[in-house]
């Protein structure tokens, strides 16, 4: 049997009165593909924020390869090999598309590796170029598009050898047509790179398409946790998602 | 050729051919380049770090006692010895607020610095016996390797290639710096710190760095500076010292390479000009609101942003980065 990568139990987490996290138990095997999918304010955002240890549960434990991560700030988890996207990018604004991942490179496991920036230049462009953003290289952010933001926010975690991914709503104000290209290419790349992702997607054609399992959440539950194909048979799966 | 380096050519030869043509314009440029290594230095922790401080003078005031306190009282006049001593006495005095500098921001960060550089000037006044107190210090006795200066001249004339080569140093070494993962390290975590804690770097290590750097070369200069005037008093560590610090860093242009050195030089001639005309003494700080203000209003990125502009309009070619 594979190793659970990474395995949550029984999570749970409040703000104020509400109910972010309830009970929340799950786990993925090394390589992976899960999707989470429910509606706004559903706990998708709260469970991944956990999880790269930004946020603190209030009750339960998250299990990384085997090790509790209760004591794990969000430093040491990204130094683990957590890594994640954000719903709005989080971008150097002053460096160039190129540096960005550069840097993002030269930090692998939060160490910097390389004393000179243009050492980097090649690997970098590489990556973009992977992304289909090696004509962005020697743009800013703020120059860029949210689309192209977001994709180059992308860039930089998978360059960073992720052995868990979380990405955000990854193709959020990505166009319809490009969107797919996107999904492809980080399917693609994480299945070469043996990389467990877990991503949050609105587009359920995405869903139906790329993943392995999914997780459907619904005020702060998980009400379904398996593959898709099973997905529409559960009513109360129909109910929250309105298929 | 490229033009930037013809450029650079003319004004260095300008620059070195100055002493021997201008005893007053020597006077302007010799402050002007010790207060280029201040700025630059404060450009670090500000353009760079985006640490913005009412402390600098702290530092200056580090480099400029440790030439006057050790040629007190352990006549000491060698500044092969005493420049480097005054860089590491700023790292010394900088060190205990860097990590707090290195973790607040904006005003918080300006008004920490502000209070912390304030207990040195009070140490001072204090210490009257040890620091001359309100008296200051007057220095005598300077040597290079061994070679005591003659005259106050002869003094002056090193001061001054001593501040323009270290000038020229710190600007070829700041712009390495930005060339490396350190460099740019400082750039992200004033950009985005929170996106470098999930890349696994602490942003505050970078920030820290960059501001014992800041430190070190606010010391040199405020060493120089006490070299020069052959005098150090407790005026350097008030905190209207930190804020012509960032004054000239803001007039030049935060975050660009050359202009901390203008915003330098403009200060420098502003003093000059303040010193040597009777009755105008008291409009000094007046003065220097008036032109923060047209400053902050007319070009607010600086004015190495418009004189790029400028040079740009007449080129008649669109802009590219310059810094």
């Amino acid at each position: 049997m594979t190793e659970a990568v990474i395995r949550v139990e029984g999570l749970s987490k409040r703000f104020g009165g509400i109910t972010a996290l309830n009970n929340v138990t799950l786990d993925m095997k090394r390589g992976e593909v899960a999707f989470i999918v429910g509606p706004n304010g559903s706990g998708k955002t709260t469970l991944v924020n956990v999880i790269s240890r930004y946020v603190r549960e209030d009750a339960g434990d998250v299990i990384f390869e085997g090790r509790s991560l209760k004591r794990v700030n969000h430093v040491r988890a990204a130094q683990m090999g957590i890594l994640r996207s954000f719903q709005h990018p989080q971008l150097f604004h002053g460096l160039t598309a190129l540096e960005n991942v550069a840097l993002s490179l030269a930090l692998r496991n939060g160490t910097p590796r390389a004393s000179r920036i243009d050492s980097l230049r090649d690997k970098a462009q590489e990556a973009l170029e992977t992304f289909q953003m090696g004509h962005l290289a020697d743009k800013r952010p703020p120059e860029m598009s949210h689309g192209e933001r977001k994709i180059l926010d992308i860039v930089m975690a998978f360059v960073g050898r992720p052995r868990l991914l979380m990405l955000d709503e990854p193709t959020s104000g990505v166009s319809t047509a490009d969107k797919w290209g996107i999904m492809d290419i980080v399917i693609r790349n994480a299945k070469k790179e043996g990389i467990t992702l877990l991503v949050i997607e609105h587009d359920l054609d995405l869903v139906f398409e790329y993943a392995e399992n999914v997780i459907v959440m619904f005020q702060g539950s998980v009400v379904y946790w398996g593959p898709p194909r099973n997905m529409a048979n559960s009513e109360r799966v129909r109910e929250v998602l309105g298929i | 050729m490229r033009p930037a380096l013809v450029l650079a050519a003319v004004m260095l030869a300008v620059a070195v051919s100055v002493p021997f043509v201008s005893q007053t314009a020597m006077l302007i440029a010799l402050f002007g380049f010790i207060f280029s290594i201040t700025a630059i230095g404060y450009n670090i922790a500000y353009g760079y770090g985006g640490m913005i401080s009412l402390g600098h003078a702290a530092f200056f005031g580090a480099g400029a006692y440790t030439v006057g306190l050790m040629n007190r009282h352990l006549g000491m006049g060698e500044l092969a010895v005493l420049l480097p001593l005054s860089m590491a006495a700023a790292v010394l005095v900088a060190l205990p607020i860097a990590p707090i500098a290195a973790r607040l921001s904006g005003l918080q960060l300006a008004t920490a610095l502000l209070a912390y550089s304030m207990l040195y000037y009070s140490l001072v006044l204090k210490l009257g016996p040890i620091t001359g107190g309100s008296d200051g210090i007057s220095i005598s006795g300077l040597a290079v390797l061994g070679y005591e200066f003659p005259d106050r001249q002869a003094l002056g004339l090193f001061i001054y290639f001593a501040s323009l080569a270290l000038t020229v140093l710190a600007l070829l070494l700041v712009k390495r710096f930005l060339g490396t993962v350190g460099g740019r390290l400082v750039l992200a975590a004033r950009d985005n710190p929170l996106r470098l804690e999930f890349l696994g770097y602490v942003p505050a290590r970078a920030k820290m760095a960059a501001f014992l750097i800041s430190a070190a070369m606010c010391g040199l200069s405020g060493a120089l500076y006490a070299s020069a005037l052959q005098f150090v008093n407790a005026d350097l560590l008030y905190w209207t010292m930190s804020g012509e610090i960032l004054f000239m860093v803001i007039f030049g242009g935060v975050g660009t390479l050359l202009g901390p050195i203008l915003g330098a030089f403009v200060l420098s001639g502003l003093r000059f000009y303040i010193a040597t005309t009777p009755d105008v003494g008291i409009y000094w700080q007046l003065a220097l609101g008036v032109i923060i203000a047209a400053t902050i209003y007319s070009a607010p990125r600086g004015l190495i942003h418009s004189i790029y502009r400028a040079a740009t309009l007449i080129r008649g070619s669109k802009g590219g980065g310059h810094d």
